[in-house]
């Protein structure tokens, strides 16, 4: 595997995150990191260690107090944040995030809409939303109200959306943490087919050793910093 | 745009939100209620306002043009002074716009010298003299922005007014008279003033009855200083003035006297089955009983009751301690002595109250008539009651009559309340036929034959032109402020204008005779009350004759045009052609927010406005601010939406314009609301009125001051206001919770897992 050899796709550097109240903690010291085109990575670490800091520090949800961040070779800053979120990235929760009164389909369909693509039923992006329902099996959901779908379903649902503007990395926060554990396979294989298909980065967030074991790398976070990054065979 | 449709799915009300929606329908509500009062209350204040004004310029015109000093200065207006063509006569601006244009009466060959101290002669470039009038005509009538303008000279003096109100010349009391003195502004009528002939009062029945009294009357002793009585004219003469009168107005329905008309029974209708009240005479107190406690021992409640109760006629004496005599006189309570028939068989319960009211026992019944060969009463119960062979029929009626006039009557006419007429109506359903005349009838619907041809009353043609009567033989025509009907005064009243006229040798008064032929209403003008139009002969002889020497109290030429709002952009255009072509010095214009009498009225009626307008933004952003607490508890509410939208790349800017796009729908449905709420107000806007006015007692608005029916009309300014100020400040509302939207960090929200 030659990492060198594939594009870089996200790069941060010094990174440094505190949180000052209630006392001053040091979450990530500095964080050094360079991901490249179609690596799928899990972030391991125990609770508190700020795993998902560190991926919302990634996912540029949360600013951090040093360091710089570039995705695809753009620099994150205030301005284009929100475009690259959008253009770039997709997330994919613990507790899903759906969005409550629409349909699967309008939920897929949402970054569309946040990207002001043409959403009408002949669209490209219509049927890019229906692909990907179709993808993880929802198929015949589509039209249902979120709320009537159970948690694995809306889990694939919030795949679908974060597949829906063709972003090249993908962010995972525990992604299986609110499922049964066949459920949970069931994700996990969806998650990395479609990465692996799509040629997506994938960097999810975990605690379960199943999922990290699946991914290229994982990386384990102790301590405000990447203690070792070791490949799945020595993981387990 | 996906901010407005998850801003739309936010504003539908929801179970779940429940605290949102209640606090969303109550802002609603509130914003509602505000853009309603103030639309309502904006719209009928804008009504009052203009048709204040429309009065202001109903007396005057929306610009009015005075000569100013320079121009009585002027070779042009001095010069028929001293010229023979013009007869020696100086000239009003009336007689200068009808005389031929350009002419200089001056002629050198016969007329003296041109003093030298006068100003010299304005000339136009041809070497003609100016005519500074009707070259200010002819740039009036091109002004471009005026619409249908039109110019008219226009006189105000003052003279003395007398009115003799002769009252009850024809009824059986003995007739009054009585002077009103006043001293009033004259002004010149003008026909062309469109918002005069909507300030024509209507004549009343009171001011037809006067008018054709009046006709009976002859006014040849009226400019006398203290006439006693008056003389009527010869029957001969009476008759031609009655049907030139009824030529003219044409009366259509009579109305019953108060009391009732008393009828022979051969007028009731024959066969009907009429319902009717009852009044028996059964007791007949002839002096009052004084004592309670003797009412009671004479059981008079007994007594009262019932009609059938047969009761021997005796005298029962009493005597009490003060040696005066309570004396009770009991008649037969079966023969009876009057019924009383309403027109409408509904109106018998309201006469039967009337006839019962404040007695303790009811004196009247309810009963039915048959008019068959004999007429025959029955109680309800069908029990029959004997009729007193002197009876009294009574017939009573709220509404009118139909009647058609019967002109023959003239002939044998010997005074105006022997004119007959024949009553055509329905009783209860069966019809009913009679005469009746003047003598105990008022009048009730009166329609104008021909308005143009009208001797004795002002009236309007179709509304919009007003014609006011000249030459019918009782002296000049003069339409009055309502104040002098208020006063007394009716139609038809006589009485002279007296002024002062100087010769060589003393002062005399001179009389002219005049006759009222209307009253119109001034609105709130400060002189209103006392001014007084006339035709505009009798403005100069007064004007004209009364100071020879000085220029009239005030002339000029008013200037009318349909946009009276523009006057002051129409006065900049006069000003700035009549600086051109050099005569501006020569004229004072004037808008009628300028006018002395007006000015200070106009400016307050501005401040006012002003006023009400920071009052009400004030109630508006009140009203708003409920929104922006709407917003926050919304905010809080989708907070994880709002992370799960920034997630997916939605700017702070596009997570703002929901809320702030939702503040702004709220803010205009509650508008919307309450525009439509206040467009049915206004249309139900009299009646309610009334209804209000009926609860508290009392009108709810003077009349005086409001007018008799209050503006309805939507006023587009008040409503373009409240609805730019209710979508800007409920802009403004959205704001701040929009902000506080926009900065929420998403990490915040997603990690609070």
């Amino acid at each position: 595997m030659t990492h060198e050899a594939r594009k870089s796709i996200l790069e941060c550097k010094g990174i440094k995150k505190n949180f000052y109240s209630p006392l001053k903690i040091e979450i990530l010291k500095e964080i050094n990191l360079t991901i490249h085109q179609g690596e799928t990575i899990a972030i391991m670490g125990r609770s508190g260690q700020g795993k998902s800091t560190l991926l919302q520090l990634l996912g540029t949800l949360d600013t951090s107090c040093k360091g710089t961040l570039s995705i695809d070779g753009m620099l994150v800053n205030f301005f284009n944040k929100s475009h690259i979120r959008n253009q770039k990235l997709g997330f994919i929760f613990q507790s899903f995030y759906l969005l409550e009164e629409y349909s699967a389909l309008d939920n897929v369909l949402m970054p569309a809409k946040i990207a002001r693509k043409a959403c009408h039923v002949n669209s490209s992006a219509y049927k890019r939303a229906c692909d990907l329902l179709d993808h993880v099996g929802l198929s015949e959901r589509r039209h249902f109200n979120t709320k009537l779908l159970s948690g694995g379903e809306k889990q694939r649902v919030a795949i679908a959306r974060a597949l829906c503007n063709d972003p090249k990395i993908i962010l995972a926060d525990e992604p299986s943490g609110n499922l049964d554990k066949e459920t949970s396979a069931q994700i996990h294989d969806l998650l990395l087919n479609l990465a692996k298909n799509e040629n997506k980065t994938l960097i999810v967030v975990t605690h379960d050793p199943a999922l990290a074991a699946l991914c290229d790398k994982t990386l384990r976070l102790q301590d405000g910093l990447i203690s070792c990054e070791t490949l799945p065979e020595f993981t387990i | 745009m996906f901010e407005l449709s998850v801003a739309f799915k936010y504003l539908i009300p929801r179970w779940k939100q429940l605290s949102v929606s209640i606090i969303s329908l109550v802002s609603i509500l509130i914003i509602a209620l505000v853009v309603w009062l103030i639309v309502v209350f904006f719209s009928v204040k804008d009504g009052l306002e203009n048709s204040w004004v429309d009065k202001i310029i109903a007396l005057t015109a929306p610009i009015r043009m005075t000569p100013t000093h320079k121009y009585y200065t002027s070779y042009y207006y001095l010069v028929d002074g001293i010229s023979e063509s013009s007869n020696y006569a100086l000239k009003s601006i009336g007689e200068k716009l009808q005389s031929k244009h350009g002419k200089d009466p001056y002629n050198p060959e016969v007329d003296e010298e041109i003093p030298k101290e006068w100003s010299a002669k304005d000339s136009q470039t041809d070497g003609e003299l100016k005519d500074l009038v009707q070259e200010a005509k002819k740039i009036i009538l091109a002004t471009p922005s005026a619409k249908n303008p039109v110019v008219s000279p226009f006189e105000t003096t003052m003279a003395n007014v007398r009115l003799r109100l002769l009252r009850h010349v024809d009824g059986n009391k003995e007739h009054s008279q009585q002077f009103l003195d006043q001293v009033a502004y004259i002004g010149t009528f003008d026909s062309e003033s469109k918002t005069l002939a909507k300030a024509l009062l209507p004549p009343t029945s009171a001011d037809y009855l006067n008018l054709i009294q009046m006709q009976a009357v002859l006014s040849d002793n009226l400019i006398e200083d203290n006439p006693d009585g008056f003389h009527r004219v010869e029957p001969n003469e009476l008759k031609q003035r009655l049907s030139d009168l009824f030529q003219s107005i044409d009366i259509q329905s009579l109305t019953l006297p108060p009391q009732g008309w008393r009828i022979l029974p051969s007028y009731l209708p024959k066969g009907a089955s009429l319902k009717v009240a009852i009044i028996a005479n059964r007791i007949i107190l002839e002096t009052a009983v004084r004592d309670a406690k003797l009412a009671q021992d004479l059981e008079l409640e007994s007594l009262c009751n019932g009609v059938g109760h047969s009761q021997m006629v005796k005298d029962h004496p009493i005597a009490n301690d003060s040696g005066s005599r309570d004396c009770v006189k009991l008649a037969s309570p079966t023969a009876v002595s009057r019924i009383i028939i309403p027109q409408n068989a509904k109106d018998l319960k309201g006469v039967l109250d009337q006839l019962n009211k404040n007695v303790k026992t009811p004196i009247a019944i309810e009963g039915i008539l048959h008019v068959e060969e004999n007429l025959k009463l029955l109680t309800l119960e069908n029990k029959e009651i004997p009729l007193l062979p002197s009876a009294e029929f009574i017939l009573k009626s709220i509404t009118p009559f139909n009647a058609i006039i019967d002109k023959d009557s003239f002939l044998h006419a010997s005074r105006p309340q022997d004119i007959a007429f024949q009553l055509k109506d329905q009783i209860q359903g069966y019809a009913f036929n009679a005469t009746a005349s003047l003598r105990k009838f008022g009048i009730g619907k009166v329609v104008t034959l021909n308005a143009t041809s009208l001797k004795f009353l002002a009236e309007s043609s179709h509304g919009t032109s007003l014609n006011l009567p000249e030459n019918h033989g009782f002296g000049e025509s003069i339409l009055l402020p309502k104040g002098f009907k208020d006063a007394g005064v009716l139609i038809g009243d006589l009485g002279y204008i007296a002024y002062h006229s100087l010769t060589p040798s003393s002062v005399q008064e001179m009389r002219v005779p005049v006759s009222v032929v209307g009253f119109y209403d001034p609105g709130i003008m400060p002189i209103g009350g006392k001014y007084i139009l006339a035709l505009k002969d009798l403005v100069s002889m007064v004007g004209g004759a009364a100071l020879s020497e000085q220029v009239p109290l005030s002339s000029g030429l008013n200037i009318r045009f349909d946009n009276s709002k523009d006057a002051k952009k129409i006065k900049k255009e006069l000003q700035d052609a009549f600086e051109k072509v050099g005569i501006l010095n020569y004229w004072n214009i004037q808008t009628y927010q300028e006018y002395e009498f007006s000015k200070d009225l106009i400016e307050q009626l501005q401040s006012e406005k002003n006023l009400f307008s920071v009052i009400s933004l004030v109630i508006i952003i009140v009203a708003c601010s409920n929104i922006i607490s709407m917003l926050f508890i919304l905010v809080n509410d989708k907070k994880l939406e709002i992370g799960i939208l920034r997630s997916m790349g939605a700017s702070s800017k596009s997570i703002a314009i929901i809320f702030g796009f939702c503040g702004m729908v709220m803010g205009g449905i509650g508008s919307l609301i309450g525009i439509f709420a206040s467009v049915l107000t206004l249309h139900y806007l009299n009646d309610l009125v009334a209804f209000i006015g009926k609860m508290q007692g009392h009108d709810l608005f003077n009349p005086m001051f409001y007018g008799s029916t209050l503006p309805s009309e939507l006023s587009l300014e008040a409503l373009g206001f409240v609805v730019i100020t209710t979508a800007f400040i409920s802009l403004i509302a959205g704001v701040v919770p929009a902000t506080k939207a926009s900065a929420m960090r998403p990490s915040a929200i997603l990690k609070a897992e």
